[in-house]
């Protein structure tokens, strides 16, 4: 029977991922990131095919991650409960590639993490929004015909 | 003048304020007021005249101190004012006159010690305090005011004056020709004498003068010829100083639009420190934004933990039962066994037949199986712990906070880009300025202005220089003007004035007479109305103004009666008025002291005539009102009545009689 | 002239006229009667009225006189362009 993992690697495309994550002030260590990566595919049932896990290197050792995270495979992926760090390895990989959307200015937080459903505790109230860029355009074309005057 | 209203203020036995009305209409022109003696009668003709002259006589007809004039019983309280206002028509002016004296520190002892106010209101309008003797005198001057305020003494003393003494007559006659207006002709013959001395002087300086003639005319010229250099100079700094001015406004106007530009500039700035700030606020909340996400990075996993945290829950709870369910069953199996093997029924204790013994083995193999097929206690354990481990992340604080601070930082990161688009857009029109052309502008403007003020102050002294030219100009012509020797009008002048003194002259003479003749006449008509002698026919002045009573064949009359003599006296103040350059109205005190009865009625009957406004000062000896007042008909407009409150001689109060 | 003061006036006015007309009766200079004219002498009347209850003599006097030089250089010009 083989053992669980003991070092994470990640791909190159993984760890640029997570580098500009971090970089993009969106997590402040590289280990949260993939951490919610990992939660992010866990979620959301993500997959991500083997090539694109070639090339990777060493980015963790697992003692460096919260052990929640083998929790949570334990709990809630079972089948590969004999190797959950294995297990979060791939999530993990397959959540950074959703995860990098968040670097896209335009991109939802809600939507993107999937937490749409859970209301904001912070801040006014804005109703219903309309697009910000638009709304910017029709101030602007206002105050263009003001001070034409 | 016709007198409205007279106000005492603590005035003689008048104590507090009293107004009394004095208006009357000219149909009915009399105003009485009955009093006894010493209640004030004479009081009220002084403060008349002590309000328009500032000047009360007593029964000699000397001046009274002022400290005679306050009431007593307000002196005895320490309160030393009084005053009288009289309010008077003239013109068709309103005249409102006050006059107050007040003694300033404590009780005073002679006219010194107070302090006179006067105020003259002429149509609400007041005056100045130097105007305010000329105008009551142009309306009823002192010297002539004697013959119309005046009191029945001072006509006894006009009788005496009339007869011997000399130069008490020629002081009569003074002033007779005074409400006359003789002194006018006089003064202006004296006037043309100082002219014609003056011209007479000029002529002979013309003479001397005539070597100097050419000298002023050659600074005439060159004064001349300066003034227009002058002239000229200031036509060139008009159109310059016109110039700068134009240029001025010009240039104005054009920093104004700059001035549009600097606004511009500064609100570029303060769109940028907005901006900084709010990007400031934006680091903030991306920090917590972060800080939440890095903390809390489950937070996908939230929704899934939770529900499965749930379905652990209701696992945890069936279990339970189950488990509950077994134990029950182990006593029931404990049980059989036990009556299996040959015990008693459990239950009641009787013996288990065979038959029921098949049906216990039965049971008993069931509840074996059941058992085998329970959850073990362990599973339990198992349930619980998915739940302690899955707890925390099922929690949904956490995503609720991130939520909040991402939705902030996109708030921000919209206030943020307004203030960047429209911090552009003025950006974008501040380069179509040239910053240097501003301040290149700046300073021409203030090159302008300061051109334009120099050249205005340079205008402003070439004006000054020209009107001193003017003026130097104006008197050299003026000396060319007055050099006799310039023109013969010198002697023209000086012949014209002393024509013009001896015309006067004469003229002075003339008018004495036709103004006696006047007087006279009028004097005589009165007489013979109130004289009851039918053979006493006219009255004849002299040149001192004497009177003489003529009977009907001419024959001066020597000797007079006393009564007599207050109607001669009478005739002469009636007919006096009558041509007097002034009309006022008469106030007359006691006048009837000394008329026996046969002339009262016919006095009393003349006496409305003599004038629009006529005011008695009467008292019980001298007039019954029952029996006078009829001979004055329907000519009283008032009476009044002088009374003692309460019997005290420093008191005394009026009311009208009805 | 107000009404009151008719009478004095109605006959300093012809005591004036009357005197004039003496002294022209007895005067042999012929141009007397064009520099002395009756308006003349009727304007002198006028200005002397004003002496009549000046309370501040001097004032008044000064502006008299001034109003009699003005009023005589005016004639004596006239008669001067006149000839």
């Amino acid at each position: 029977m083989s053992e669980d993992r003991t070092t994470v690697p990640l791909s190159p495309e993984g760890a640029r991922i997570l580098a500009e994550l971090v970089g993009n002030h969106w997590f402040e260590t590289e280990v949260a990131a993939f951490q919610c990566a990992f939660a992010l595919a866990l979620a959301q049932g993500l997959s991500i095919d083997r090539p694109e896990l070639r090339g990777a290197t060493t980015k963790f050792n697992v003692g460096s991650l919260d052990p929640t995270v083998r929790d949570l495979v334990v709990r809630l992926d079972p089948d590969y409960a004999a190797k959950p760090f294995e297990r979060a390895t791939v999530l993990a990989e397959a959540g950074l590639r959703r995860l990098s959307s968040l670097l896209d200015e335009a991109s939802d937080l809600a939507e993107t993490l999937g937490i749409s459903q859970f209301s904001h505790s912070r801040g006014p109230s804005l109703g219903a929004q309309p697009d910000d860029a638009e709304h910017e355009l029709a101030e602007g074309r206002a105050r263009n015909d003001a001070s034409s005057i | 003048m016709r007198l409205q209203h007279l106000t005492l203020n603590n005035f003689g036995p008048y104590l507090g304020e009293q107004r009394l009305s004095l208006s009357v209409d000219p149909s009915a022109p009399i105003v009485i007021f009955y009093g006894e003696n010493l209640f004030g009668k004479t009081t009220l003709l002084n403060a008349i005249r002590w309000c328009l002259y500032e000047t009360a006589l007593d029964r000699r007809g000397e001046r009274m101190p002022l400290t005679e004039l306050v009431n007593y019983e307000a002196a005895d309280a320490k309160n030393w004012v009084t005053g009288v206002t009289l309010e008077f028509s003239h013109h068709g002016q309103t005249f409102v006159l006050e006059r107050q004296a007040q003694a300033e520190a404590g009780e005073p002892l002679d006219d010194g010690d107070f302090r006179i106010v006067t105020q003259l209101r002429v149509d609400g309008q007041y005056k100045a305090q130097q105007d305010i003797k000329g105008i009551i005198d142009s309306v009823l001057h002192r010297d002539i005011s004697d013959f119309f305020l005046f009191d029945g003494e001072m006509l006894g003393r006009y009788e005496e004056l009339l007869h011997d003494d000399a130069r008490a007559a020629s002081v009569i006659r003074d002033s007779i020709e005074q409400i006359l207006g003789l002194p006018a002709l006089s003064m202006i013959q004296a006037d043309f004498g100082e002219l014609e001395a003056a011209a007479m002087k000029r002529h002979r300086q013309a003479l001397e003068a005539q070597r100097r003639d050419a000298t002023i005319a050659r600074r005439a010229e060159e004064a001349t010829a300066e003034r227009d250099s002058i002239k000229k100079n200031l036509e060139e700094l008009r159109v310059l100083l016109n110039t700068e001015l134009g240029e001025r406004e010009r240039l104005r106007l054009q920093l104004q639009r700059y001035a549009e530009v600097q606004a511009d500039a500064e609100q570029v700035a303060e769109l940028e420190a907005e901006g900084e700030a709010l990007e400031g606020q934006r680091g903030s909340v991306s920090a917590e934004r972060r800080r939440t996400l890095s903390v809390n990075w489950w937070i996908p996993i939230i929704a899934t933990a939770a529900e499965r945290v749930r379905r652990a829950q209701l696992d945890l709870v069936a279990a339970s039962e189950e488990v509950a369910a077994s134990a029950r069953r182990e006593v029931e199996l404990a049980q059989l066994k036990a009556a299996v093997q040959g015990g008693p029924c459990p239950l009641c204790g009787a013996d288990i037949g065979q038959d029921h013994v098949a049906q216990l083995h039965d049971r008993l193999s069931s509840l074996e199986a059941d058992l085998r097929s329970s959850p073990a206690g362990a599973q339990l354990a198992s349930l619980g712990a998915v739940v302690d481990a899955l707890a925390k992340v099922a929690d949904s604080g956490p995503a609720e906070v991130l939520l909040g601070s991402d939705q902030e930082y996109r708030r921000l990161g919209i206030e943020i880009r307004k203030r960047k688009r429209k911090a552009e857009r003025l950006r974008q029109r501040l380069r179509d300025h040239d910053v240097e052309a501003i301040s290149s502008l700046q300073y021409s403007y203030d090159a302008v202005v300061e051109r334009a003020r120099a050249a205005s102050d340079q205008i402003t002294q070439d004006e000054k220089r020209l009107s001193e030219k003017e003026g130097e100009l104006r008197r050299i012509q003026g000396q060319l003007r007055h050099q006799p020797g310039a023109n013969p009008r010198t002697g023209a002048e000086a012949r014209t004035y002393t024509i013009l003194g001896e015309v006067f002259g004469r003229a002075m003479n003339g008018f004495r007479d036709r103004m006696r003749i006047q007087v006279e006449s009028a004097a005589s008509e009165i007489f013979r109305q109130l004289i009851a002698a039918p053979d006493l026919t006219s009255l004849s002045i002299n040149e001192q103004f004497g009177l003489r009573i003529h009977t009907d064949t001419g024959r001066e009359l020597t000797t007079r009666s006393a009564g007599a003599e207050q109607i001669v006296a009478l005739s002469l103040i009636g007919a006096l008025n009558h041509c007097a350059v002034r009309e006022g109205p008469i106030v007359m005190d006691t006048p009837f002291g000394r008329l026996d009865r046969r002339h009262r009625r016919r006095i009393l009957e003349y006496l409305p005539q003599l004038g629009p406004q006529v005011i008695f000062l009467v008292q019980s000896g001298e007039f019954e009102r029952d029996r006078d007042l009829a001979y004055l008909g329907a000519k009283v407009g008032l009476e009044y009545e002088l009374f003692r409150p309460e019997d005290r001689s420093t008191r005394t109060e009026v009311r009208k009689v009805v | 002239m107000s009404a009151e003061s008719e009478i004095s006036e109605t006959e300093a006015r012809a005591a004036v006229l009357d005197a004039r007309a003496q002294y022209l009766d007895t005067s042999d200079d012929p141009e007397v009667s064009s520099i002395v004219s009756t308006d003349l002498v009727g304007e002198m009347l006028d200005l002397a009225w004003l002496h009549q209850f000046a309370d501040d003599r001097t004032v008044v006097q000064r502006a008299i006189r001034e109003a009699v030089v003005d009023r005589v250089t005016q004639v004596i010009d006239l008669k001067g362009s006149l000839e």
